[in-house]
Formats: C-alpha cells, sequence, structure tokens
C-alpha cells in the first residue's frame, strides 16, 4: 500500500474527529473500550469499498462507531462480564467518575445511551438522531422517553 | 421528585461528566506505530482496495491506450502535430529561461506562504441507494499555506457559499437536503508531513504539505522517463495521475502546482524541459487565467470524467499561473452536507476542480507571520527519513524503532506509512546532533533499512 492522496485526507480527518468519536465510544461502552471500538469503526470504514465514495464522512464515522458500539454489546457470553468491567460502580480502573453515573448509565441500552449522548452532549433533535442512528423519528423519541425515565428513577433513587 | 427541567440538567451534567473520562483518542491505526497489530491488520483492506483499484486502472489503461492509438491513427490531423511541437518548443524556451533564476532559499526557522483560489465543481449522483440527478453547484474557495524545510505545513482555507448555474440545480440541490452555506470550514491547522506521509504534490485542504524534489533528476530524459511512468520514488507524487491518459503531465502540473522545498535552478529548467519531451502536450498560446493574469497555455487529454488538464505559466518565471480540470485532493460536497443526511453516504462522482489560480508568487516569511491560532511547532533540530527494504514489514522496523529507542533515548516524534517500495520511518528530533547522528548511523548499518535521509532543515 502507498499513502497517498486519499489517506492523507483520512488521516487529517481523523485527526479533526478523533477526540469526538471517542467521547461518543466512551458513552456508548465505557473509557475503557472506546478506544477499541473507534479503532474497529475507523478500520471498517477505511477498509470499505464504498469509503473512497462517501462525503459526509464524519457522520459515516459517528454511525460506525455506534454499530461497532452495538455490536460490542451483542457478543454473547462476554456482554455481561464487559459492562461489568466498564460500568461497574465497583471498577477500580474509572475512579474518576462517581458510582451513582456508572450505575445509571449501566441501566440503559446502547441504542438508550446514543439518544441520550446525542441530545445531551452533542445537541441533535431527534430528527437528526433518527438519520444518524437509521431508526424513525418517533423511535429516537420512544427510546429518549425511555432513557430518561430510567436516569430519573437512578437519579431519583441516588437522591 | 426531579421535576422535567430539573432532569434535563441532571442528565447533561452526568452525560458531561461521562465524557470527561473518555480516554485520548487512538492513533490512526494504519499511520502509527503504537499498535502494530492494528496497524498490520488495517493494511489489508487497504491493500485489498489498493489492489483492485491498480487492476482497474490497469484494464482502464489499457483499454485507453488501444482506444487512444486506433483513434490517433485514424484522426490525428496534422495541426496535432504542429500543436506539440509548438508547445514543445515553448516549453524548452520557459527551461532555457529559468537556468539561472535563482529560487527562493529557505532558512531552517522560514516559511514558504503560498495564496490559492480554487473553484470546485461538485456533482451529487446519489444519497443511499437513491440516484439524484442535477444537484450540481460550484464553490469557490481560498487558501493560505506555509511550508517550511521539515515538511511542516500549516493551512488556513476558507469556503464560500455553493452556486448554482441554473435555479433548477439550486431547486434540486436544496430539495435533496444540501446546505447553500457550508456547515464547517476545512480543517485549519499544523502538520508535519515529512517521510512516512511525504506530500503529493496537490496540497489543497488535503493536508499534503510540502513535496521536497531535492532527490529528483535534473537530467530532463531521466526526470520525463520517471514522470511519465511514476517512478519519482516521491510516493504520494507517483500516486497522482494514475488512471488518466497523460499521467506524467498529471505528475508535472502537481509538482508546478507545489509548494515544493528543495528546488534548484536546475531543477526547475529541467522540469520544464522534461515536459517538452513528454507525448500528447497541446500549446495553447496566449491563454487569460480567471484571475484576469495571461501566460501561455498547455492543455493534454484528461480523463473523460474531468475533460483536458489545462495549465497556464508565466513563460519568464515559469510560475504557475493556472491549472483547469483536476480530480479532487478534497471534497467540499462534505461541507455542504448536514450531519443526518451524510449518515445515509452521499456520492459525489463527477465533482473536480475547475481552476485553481495561485496568487502572487510564494514569499519567504518568518513564523510570526503565520496566525498564532495555528500553532506552528518550532523547527526540530533535524528529522530522519528511512526506507525499509522492500518485503521488510512492519514488525521488524517496529522492533528495529524499539532497539533504537533504547540504546539512544525516544526521538521526539515518528510515524510510518506502508509504501510498495519499502516502508517508510520518519523521526523528528528535538535533542541534541549527536543523537541524531546516533540514529543515522546505526539506521544505515541496519539490514532491514535501504536508505536514510538527514534533513537539518538547512535544504
Amino acid at each position: 500500500m502507498v499513502v497517498g492522496v486519499a489517506d492523507v485526507a483520512d488521516a487529517e480527518l481523523y485527526r479533526k474527529h478523533a477526540e469526538d468519536l471517542t467521547r461518543f465510544a466512551t458513552g456508548l461502552v465505557g473509557s475503557d473500550h472506546a478506544a477499541d471500538v473507534v479503532s474497529e469503526a475507523v478500520l471498517g470504514c477505511l477498509g470499505s469499498p464504498r469509503w473512497p465514495r462517501v462525503t459526509a464522512k464524519r457522520s459515516y464515522l459517528y454511525r460506525s462507531v455506534y454499530n461497532e458500539a452495538a455490536r460490542f454489546h451483542r457478543s454473547s457470553g462476554r456482554r455481561i462480564a464487559r459492562e461489568r468491567r466498564s460500568l461497574s460502580p465497583e471498577t477500580v480502573e474509572l475512579p474518576e467518575i462517581r458510582p451513582e453515573v456508572l450505575a445509571a448509565v449501566a441501566r440503559l441500552s446502547v441504542r438508550q445511551r446514543a439518544v441520550i449522548i446525542l441530545t445531551y452532549w452533542d445537541d441533535l433533535d431527534p430528527g437528526s438522531i433518527a438519520g444518524l442512528l437509521d431508526i424513525s423519528e418517533g423511535s429516537v423519541k420512544r427510546h429518549l422517553a425511555r432513557a430518561r425515565s430510567h436516569l430519573k428513577e437512578a437519579l431519583d433513587a441516588d437522591g | 421528585m426531579l421535576t422535567d427541567e430539573a432532569l434535563d440538567v441532571k442528565i447533561r451534567s452526568l452525560v458531561t461528566e461521562l465524557m470527561e473520562s473518555a480516554p485520548q483518542a487512538p492513533p490512526l491505526p494504519q499511520l502509527e506505530w503504537s499498535d502494530t497489530a492494528n496497524a498490520h491488520r488495517s493494511l489489508r483492506p487497504s491493500a485489498w482496495i489498493n489492489w483492485r483499484s491498480r487492476l482497474l486502472t490497469l484494464i482502464g489503461g489499457i483499454s485507453t491506450v488501444v482506444v487512444a492509438v486506433l483513434l490517433l491513427l485514424v484522426l490525428l490531423p496534422d495541426s496535432g502535430q504542429h500543436q506539440q511541437s509548438a508547445a514543445a518548443a515553448e516549453l524548452r524556451q520557459i527551461g532555457t529561461n529559468l537556468a539561472n533564476r535563482p529560487v527562493p532559499q529557505l532558512h531552517r526557522d522560514q516559511w514558504l506562504e503560498t495564496k490559492q483560489q480554487v473553484s470546485y465543481a461538485m456533482v451529487v449522483d446519489q444519497i443511499g441507494s437513491t440516484k439524484i440527478s442535477g444537484a450540481q453547484a460550484t464553490v469557490v474557495a481560498s487558501q493560505t499555506s506555509w511550508s517550511n524545510n521539515f515538511g511542516e505545513t500549516c493551512l488556513l482555507p476558507g469556503l464560500g457559499q455553493a452556486q448554482f448555474a441554473s435555479s433548477a440545480n439550486e431547486i434540486t440541490w436544496k430539495s435533496v437536503g444540501l446546505t447553500v452555506d457550508p456547515i464547517q470550514q476545512p480543517v485549519s491547522s499544523c502538520s508535519n508531513l515529512e517521510g512516512a506521509n511525504a506530500g503529493n504534490g496537490i496540497s489543497l485542504f488535503s493536508g499534503s504539505g510540502t513535496t521536497d524534489v531535492s532527490s529528483l533528476a535534473t537530467d530532463p530524459s531521466t526526470l520525463a522517463h520517471e514522470l511519465r511512468t511514476g517512478t519519482t520514488g516521491i510516493s504520494g507524487l507517483d500516486e497522482v495521475g494514475s488512471g488518466s491518459s497523460n499521467p506524467g503531465f498529471q505528475r508535472a502540473v502537481a509538482l508546478l502546482l507545489g509548494p515544493l522545498t528543495g528546488t534548484t535552478p536546475a531543477f526547475n529548467s529541467a522540469l520544464y524541459d522534461a515536459l517538452a519531451l513528454l507525448p500528447g502536450i497541446h500549446a495553447l498560446g496566449s491563454t487569460t487565467t480567471q484571475t484576469g493574469s495571461t501566460g501561455l497555455g498547455f492543455e493534454t487529454a484528461g480523463s473523460k470524467l474531468f475533460g483536458p488538464t489545462i495549465i497556464v505559466v508565466d513563460p519568464a518565471t515559469g510560475a504557475l499561473l493556472e491549472a483547469r480540470n483536476l480530480a479532487l485532493p478534497y471534497n467540499p460536497i462534505s461541507d455542504f452536507v448536514p450531519f443526518n443526511l451524510g449518515t445515509h453516504g452521499v456520492s459525489a462522482a463527477g465533482s473536480k476542480i475547475q481552476w485553481l489560480d495561485p496568487i502572487g508568487s510564494p514569499a519567504v516569511v518568518d513564523t510570526a507571520s503565520i496566525p498564532t491560532f495555528l500553532s506552528p511547532n518550532p523547527p526540530p533540530t533535524a528529522v530522519i527519513v528511512a526506507i525499509g527494504k522492500r518485503g521488510v514489514s512492519a514488525i521488524p522496523l517496529n522492533d528495529l524503532q524499539g532497539e533504537l529507542y533504547a540504546r539512544f533515548g525516544a526521538s521526539g516524534d515518528s510515524g510510518y506509512a506502508a509504501a510498495a517500495g519499502g516502508g517508510i520511518m520518519t523521526f523528528t528530533f528535538d535533542g541534541p546532533r549527536s543523537q541524531v547522528q546516533n540514529y543515522a548511523k546505526a539506521l544505515r548499518h541496519s539490514d532491514l533499512i535501504a536508505s536514510v535521509k538527514v534533513n537539518y532543515g538547512d535544504k
């Protein structure tokens, strides 16, 4: 392989969005696995025959990170252990996050987490989130409502 | 019991806390050392694409040559040969004019400032699986770039509004969800692009940086052969023009576009003499550019998609005044696609640079001339570019780097890129020259390394 125009442009694009993608992945799978998820997603994008023809690459990368996070959680058997490692209140790798935050997020599905992050961090409206996650706007609103309900329970209990 | 408002505040605070726990972004595996397994794995899909692309290019190239030969035999009028002879004579004369013309010399703490204006033709032909017809616009952009002898390039780009040739184009453009104002500007930044990320000669917005031409031949015949066959040894440059009917001309245009370091009067003269030796270049005579300059025009058949490639040059200085119909190093459409639309995959076949005009002459400036928010890196002690022998994979080269770190201390920065001729390692040093010399000596003695170039910035 020779590093050419596209590769250098891709590297520049990645440098521009890497931090945002990693934050998004952190919200979906926890900080322990965020880097792996981003790496896998980016590799998948760069290796896709479609990638050179994709022009809105930022959105495409977000979608890929979401898909990779969903795949990560779907992996049977290891899912619970992974979630415990990444989001458990007992985790020792993430002392900077309060246990109640981890406990609240742990109650959410990947899709609910994505909807919460895109709503409260990226300030996207339900229509934009629907496009990003390839689901209907109604579905986004339902996920948002359920996620808020779960978080409300957790935060109420926390006082 | 939390109210909705209080809940929103709490969730926002929770999400902020979670986002702030994000680790450092991982390196792009293809270009970085830190994860050898990923770097190795990442080569597969890209290499596959490259292989497929080359096969298609080869098939396309053979077909193009056959068709071109048949067309030439049947259609080539005598005037075409006259135009070619005229072009060769004019290009040789420019070469002669440049033989003793001094070139700007950069000291290690100086920069070459260049300004360009460029018009892009943007064509959206498909969104998701839906074919689109008539979603076309143009956008004019301007860029200032600063490059130094160490491969550091700073870019300050600015995109204008989308403009439409007809109201039908405008209606279609808006109806599919594309914006008239750019939703974001291309990246403004400084990057070090020596060696592993060597420039490709067409730097506009791609961050591809300068091309160091000090290693290129100054014998016109040799240079013409290397440009025609893509064997200059500068990987980014050799990739330019693959698939076009006259790749040698495209590569020469890439060099004229620059920015270049390591130029000499002998090289500048040889470049025009080499152009005179390339086939298929026709003289257009006196030609006026989009921004009002006048020079000599030259044309060659480009690709079916983009039309003929045209350059306009100043015969006295050899400076490029305009280039038309070039492939895109960066696609500006991405800056006109809203976030939610982009997730469907927007295809933009046929988008191109309509024209690109350098504004004024490149100027030698000091660091203070660069906007401070771009944060240019101070000049390093030196940069070493080492090219691995053909067939040596990333893993032993990574081990070699680890050995050098252990023996002589870590260099300030490093990078790696796989390449057909051998992996390219780049080491940037901030420490003493003795460390640079130790690295260079060890690399030259290594069985894994084919060549070592040490750059102290005094080209």
